[in-house]
């Protein structure tokens, strides 16, 4: 090839864009060598952590030297990408060091597990930093194909295998919907990458593009499970391992959010409404369909729909305020920063009652829990609170910030539509805190709870997190 | 003869698309679906594309389809009697909901058909500065100098994309030995 | 209007040469094995006996037309449509000679069309013959041919992907996916250029693997009668079943004319760069001709294979060792 063009496009802003990337890939291959014999297996926690936090060093490096477009402008390493990345990677480590104690050591295809779970942070990153609908595509399957497998693969549990044939029919079905988009507003502007777009967007698209468009932002609103896009979650999260719960509730939504942030220029400007609307619609069905539920996990999927519902109002205020500003970008990054360390500290804990059988994630079951496991009690309370928005806690700032974006954008209906559901939303938080402190044990068996220690650093991790932004979240709130 | 060969390989696409979704025997679903790629790479070729022709044939026609016959086949689906095929089919019973998905793809369909015809008003003109590609954009020096510079990203990510697959696929796939139900044993 | 009447020619030219050697190919055959078997083989009708693929075909017209009971009819009609035409159709792209020039007129090169995607038409079009076999084994209605047909399609995707990885590293050498500029390449008079000395291992796996594209022995399992009674064609007589035949044997000879093209120099001559397009023919011809002749050799020496040796050998060892070839040429291709 000529080599003028290779200077062009491979220079170093590029290794620097793509460092992450790359070394977790390289970590896949690594992980791949690790099982051609048995004495390597050992190496596989070193190697899997290794990557993690060598990509994230690559990250933490890019938030000083942010790189704005790379390989012709298809891929971006921003600051705002590269924190986006650092929310992926917590998330997979978190997901990783539960997913070690919830399957036991005895179990096949540990290594194959490692292997999908570091291939799904690849995929993220592209989903964040992508400036062309192409990379997206990419990015997409690489976080969705790994889910699929994961969310079954406990197959000796017919829900778990239900969870990831549902999760595949539907994911393949929005897929669908991305590419049919995607086609035609290539056919209508002859372009798929991003920059292109906004700029022929700020002058009009045209009817093709802009059915595209409604295509496109169905997909994504399916990833982000929005209203009326979240019928497979409660179903999907309940059913796949909760480790795999943990990076489909935290990281898949942070991803998907990430490039809806991105692509908000690219929707007419007449749209913030109804987006606004839908969001009003996705925290209602999320939080009435949370009030009824007696299983924590399914209750937790409910919660997580809710969430995302606030989250779509920043998508709406980005396009109501009209240019792209960084604070909504801001907003979301707190909000999942936030929600990565209280979802994943959430699940994390169902994953350890899980372990040990399935009926401990009833609330029934939980019953007592405060006096029994009082430490374990107190990390579900503090979570719970955070989820449900209570000062002190992570939680409350980022709702507050989401808010405080709304409000700046003229939105305050929906805005205050919001504050009502979080408000809705604290009965069934407190439900499940009443449950553990206020009502006598069950007379079923204590949940054994074998001491794990990766699991109760991590949670121990989630929640130091989770009061530290609510405490003091100029740690936080610095870097962003 | 171009404008007819397209009409007759637009039409034939139509109705052999129709034709997967109402077929009740799976292998005619899937001969249906190879007609309608095959047609697809006829438009292909009558645009100028003959790189994308020839690989919609060889990876559609010639791996993806197959796969899918050999797999109705090794799963025997629909069997060979056409009179109790349907009997359990509750897509073909339950009115309701077959009638709940047509409307949502109607919906979808015109809503999409409207956008398009009106757009494809505009794409003689050049809709803001953009054109569509030219003829023999996929030559096959320009496709390679645009996937290994521009687009290596996502060319790279695939091949990660499909290592990744294999190995989910293995996990799903292969006989489990034992295992110890996870959880259960001790409750 | 002269260049559609010369492109009709040589159109029906070629067809008429591929029917013909598909034809005497199986004559070939029984006339082969028949030598090898020290027996005398067909030699009654027309002198030694080569009027008998004309005596076959007229018996195949008269024969009765069946279709099994509770078979798919227009899936068991379509079957052996689909699997003579691919086959007869990636005969197009095929170079046979250069430029010829025949009685003061130019004709052009000796082959129906030059695409520049050639390679690549002949691997997809001739990968859909497969669908034959599928189908023909599943609208039969009948276990030996269902299993026949599975078989057939498990096969031909696995040694696909063999053959496939093999092509590109002569087409990485070459630059081109077109077969008469792959053939030019070779084409310098000194037969070491031919790219079977560049590239032996590829030729080696090349041509295994279009035994098994084939369908041929030693991996004929969709046929396999020991155990499957006749494979994927158990339930069809007449013409169907002469169509399933004819498909056979103008693979066999695509085949053939592909390994010649792109290995062996297609129809270059050795230590004669500028031969006229007769002897270049002639050259192309006995090439083409030696690997028809091997397929024939082959089956009437080596016992079959089972049919998950023939997997392990598809997965595990040609599908490692193409993509190997393929990472070397492309190696010293870079650093060259």
């Amino acid at each position: 090839m000529n080599p003028d063009l290779i200077a062009q496009y491979f220079n170093a802003e590029c290794a620097a864009a793509l460092a992450p990337l790359v070394t977790l890939a390289g970590g896949l291959l690594l992980l791949i060598v690790a099982e051609w014999f048995e004495p390597m297996n050992r190496l596989r926690p070193l190697l899997f952590v290794g990557s993690i936090l060598g990509a994230a060093w690559a990250e933490v490096a890019l938030l000083n030297a942010p790189v704005a477009a790379v390989l012709g402008g298809t891929y971006s390493a921003d600051k705002a990408s590269a924190l986006w990345g650092l929310v992926f990677l917590a998330s997979t480590l978190i997901a990783w060091v539960h997913a070690r104690s919830y399957y036991r050591k005895s179990r096949p295809f540990l290594g194959e597990h490692d292997m999908l779970l570091l291939t799904a942070p690849i995929g993220m990153m592209m989903m964040a930093g992508a400036l062309d609908l192409t990379v997206f595509f990419i990015g997409l399957e690489l976080l969705s194909i790994p889910l699929y497998c994961l969310a079954s693969f406990r197959r000796d549990r017919s829900e778990s295998v239900e969870a990831g044939l549902k999760y595949f029919v539907l994911g393949a079905f929005s897929v669908g919907l991305f590419l049919y988009g995607a086609s035609l507003i290539y056919a209508a502007t002859g372009t798929l990458s991003l920059t292109a777009l906004t700029a022929a967007a700020a002058t009009g698209f045209s009817p093709m593009a802009q059915v595209g468009m409604a295509f496109v932002l169905g997909s994504l609103l399916f990833k982000l499970s929005v209203w009326p896009f979240h019928l497979w979650v409660p179903d999907v999260y309940q059913g796949a391992p909760t480790p795999v719960t943990i990076l489909m509730a935290t990281g898949t939504k942070a991803a998907a959010l990430a490039f809806t942030l991105r692509i908000t220029g690219l929707l007419p400007e007449s749209s913030a409404g109804l987006i606004a609307l839908l969001a009003v619609l996705t925290m209602a069905a999320g939080n009435l369909g949370a009030l009824v539920q007696s299983n924590l996990k399914r209750l937790l999927a409910y919660s997580g729909v809710a969430h995302a519902g606030t989250l779509l109002l920043l998508v709406a205020a980005q396009r109501a305020s009209g240019e792209l500003s960084y604070e909504a970008t801001s907003a979301a990054l707190f909000y999942m920063a936030a929600y990565v360390a209280t979802a994943g500290g959430a699940f994390g804990l169902l994953a350890w009652l899980e372990a040990d059988g399935e009926h401990f994630t009833q609330i029934e079951s939980l019953k007592g829990l405060g006096r029994r496991r009082p430490a374990m009690a107190a990390a579900m309370t503090l979570f719970l609170l955070s989820l449900g928005g209570i000062p002190a806690t992570g939680g409350f700032l980022a709702k507050w910030m989401v808010f405080s974006v709304t409000l700046d954008a003229h939105l305050t209906g929906y805005a205050i539509a919001g504050v009502l559901m979080s408000v809705i939303a604290l009965a069934y938080y407190l439900r499940v805190i009443a449950a553990m402190y206020m009502e006598p044990a069950s007379d079923q068996v204590a949940p054994p709870m074998a001491k794990r220690t990766d699991a109760m650093l991590a949670t121990a991790f989630c929640a130091a997190a989770v009061l530290v932004m609510g405490v003091l979240p100029s740690v936080f709130l610095g870097l962003i | 003869m171009v404008d007819l060969l397209f009409y007759v390989a637009a039409l034939v696409a139509v109705l052999t698309a129709v034709g997967v979704v109402l077929a009740r025997n799976p292998v005619v679903s899937v001969v249906s679906l190879l007609s309608c790629f095959g047609s697809l790479a006829v438009i292909y070729l009558l645009a100028g594309f003959q790189f994308l022709a020839a690989i919609q044939i060889l990876v559609y026609g010639g791996a993806i389809m197959v796969l899918f016959l050999f797999v109705v086949m090794l799963l025997n689906l629909g069997g060979l009697n056409p009179e109790d095929e349907d009997r359990d089919d509750p897509l073909f019973h339950d009115r309701r909901r077959s009638a709940g998905g047509l409307a949502v793809a109607v919906a979808l369909g015109s809503a999409s058909l409207i956008g398009i015809l009106r757009g494809a008003r505009h794409l003689a003109e050049p809709t803001n500065g953009l054109v569509p590609p030219e003829e023999g954009f996929d030559a096959l020096p320009a496709l390679a100098e645009a996937m290994f510079t521009r687009y290596s990203l996502p060319f790279e990510a695939a091949s990660v994309l499909l290592l990744a697959t294999t190995v989910g696929v293995m996990v799903l796939a292969k006989r489990q030995r034992s295992i110890p139900p996870a959880g259960e044993e001790r409750s | 209007m002269n260049d559609f009447l010369i492109i009709l020619i040589k159109t029906c030219v070629i067809y008429g040469c591929l029917i013909g050697a598909a034809a005497l190919m199986t004559l070939a055959e029984r006339k082969f094995s028949a030598w090898m078997q020290l027996r005398y083989g067909p030699n009654r009708v027309g002198p030694w006996g080569l009027l008998q693929p004309l005596a076959d075909g007229v018996k195949f017209i008269f024969k009765e037309e069946l279709c099994p009971d509770g078979a798919n009819p227009w899936i068991f009609r379509l079957a052996p449509i689909l699997s003579a035409v691919p086959a007869m159709l990636t005969v197009a792209v095929i170079p046979f000679a250069g430029d010829v020039n025949l009685f003061g007129v130019d004709c052009g090169n000796l082959s129906i069309t030059d695409l520049d995607i050639g390679v690549l038409f002949l691997v997809a079009i001739g990968g859909l013959s497969v669908y034959g076999v599928i189908l023909g084994g599943w609208a039969s209605n009948s276990k030996y041919s269902l299993l026949g047909g599975l078989r057939a399609s498990a096969q031909m995707i696995s040694y696909e992907l063999s053959l496939i990885l093999i092509i590109l590293c002569v087409v990485a050498m070459t630059g081109s996916l077109d077969l008469r500029a792959i053939t030019e390449a070779q084409n310098t008079g000194n037969p070491l250029s031919w790219n079977v000395f560049s590239q032996p291992l590829a030729f080696v796996i090349f041509v295994i693997a279009t035994f098994a594209e084939t369908n041929r022995h030693p991996f004929d399992f969709a046929e396999c009668e020991p155990e499957l009674v006749a494979g994927f064609h158990t339930e069809y007589s007449s013409m169907k079943f002469a169509l399933f035949f004819l498909g056979e044997y103008c693979a066999m000879i695509v085949m053939a004319c592909l390994t010649t093209t792109l290995f062996l120099g297609g129809y270059s001559v050795p230590f004669w760069e500028d031969a006229p397009w007769f002897v270049e023919l002639g050259s192309f011809c006995a090439k083409a001709g030696f690997f028809a002749f091997l397929f024939i050799w082959v089956r009437w020496t080596l016992p079959r294979f089972r049919f998950d040796q023939l997997m392990h050998l598809g997965w595990k060892v040609f599908l490692p060792l193409a993509l190997a070839n393929l990472l070397v040429t492309g190696a010293v291709i870079s650093l060259a």
